[in-house]
């Protein structure tokens, strides 16, 4: 599949597509497709804000490292996601598919760019109410694509896939408790 | 002259992906969206390899293999399985398929045991 194939695949025919993406791999278009993704929302963003009066305090010059600083943060956490559900994957369900999973988020990303645009049409016509349910239903949207993703590279059932997804979530949220909880016995006083 | 297979999926995803993986190295592709279509069109295409899904409707890979592998004794059939599925893997090898490979598979390797079924 061409590019635009995949991209028009990832809107239309989600789950052959993210099913051939998990087998074909092919990580460089992966990474640029996120990549642009993640610096049009960042800059959208920062015209969004400016636009509802909030006006950054980012000298021009600085412009550049803040995408450039923004996107690695992007990158990386779209690393570290795939990784965290491939060794999930593979401990629970025996199943992994490193380079599929990585391949497959971040085109899984890619609806995310409808978001910023209606978000930033939306506030410029002061829609306030709908502004927030778009960028609700584009994050749903990316998700759910992340979760067919998962399920496509790993030949795995939804349920299973969703239990993967939220995983980590429900193990940083676990910890956080346990966290406040040692430290309300520690220090006294504090709860 | 090129070789021929033939690939049998029920997921469209699938088909596409190893269609585009054999034609890229000039083999003649035809493909099947379940067991059924696969038995009939086996005797028509007469492929030298067949890739065939083992979870599929109306006659799922193991049964579909059986009544090919009945018709042409020598017909090279590799299995795709799911993971675990270890007594399917022993039943289709048992019945004349002569690999299986689970998902979810690496495709070059997948090329590799093609080509090397293929030489032979
Ligand atoms: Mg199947």
């Amino acid at each position: 599949m061409t590019f635009i194939e995949i991209v028009y695949g990832i809107v239309f025919q989600p789950a052959p597509t993210l099913k051939y993406l998990s087998g074909n791999k092919p990580l460089v278009l992966a990474v640029m497709a996120f990549s642009i993704t993640a610096l049009w929302n960042m800059i959208i963003n920062m015209g969004l804000n400016n636009a509802t009066g909030f006006t950054a305090s980012l000298p021009d010059g600085y412009i550049g490292v803040y995408l450039f600083i923004g996107l690695l943060i992007s990158l990386a956490v779209l690393a570290a996601s795939a990784a965290m559900y491939n060794l999930l994957g593979e401990l629970i369900y025996k199943q992994a598919n490193g380079r599929g999973i990585l391949t497959c988020l971040a085109f899984g990303f890619v609806p995310g760019i409808l978001a910023p645009p209606l978000q930033y049409a939306l506030t410029l016509l002061n829609f306030n109410y709908f502004n927030i349910n778009i960028s609700i239903l584009a994050f749903l949207w990316v998700m759910a694509l992340q979760i067919i993703g998962i399920r496509e590279a790993l030949v795995i059932q939804t349920g299973q896939a969703l239990l993967l997804f939220v995983l980590p979530w429900l193990i940083f949220m676990v910890f956080i408790v346990a966290l406040v909880l040692l430290l309300g016995m520690i220090v006294p006083g504090i709860m | 002259m090129p070789k021929k297979i033939l690939i049998v999926d029920d997921q469209k995803g699938v088909r596409r992906l190893l269609e585009e993986l054999f034609k890229k190295d000039n083999w003649i592709v035809n493909t099947a969206t379940d067991g059924r279509e696969a038995v009939s069109k086996v005797s028509e295409f007469q492929p030298d390899i067949i890739l065939m899904d083992m979870k599929m409707p109306n006659i799922n890979g193991l049964e579909a293999s059986k009544q090919i592998l009945a018709v042409h004794q020598d017909m090279s059939i590799i299995m795709m399985t799911a993971y675990g599925e270890m007594d399917v893997i022993k039943n289709a090898l048992e019945a004349g398929v002569k690999k299986c490979v689970t998902k979810p598979f690496d495709i070059m390797n997948l090329k590799d045991i093609v080509n090397k079924l293929a030489g032979e």
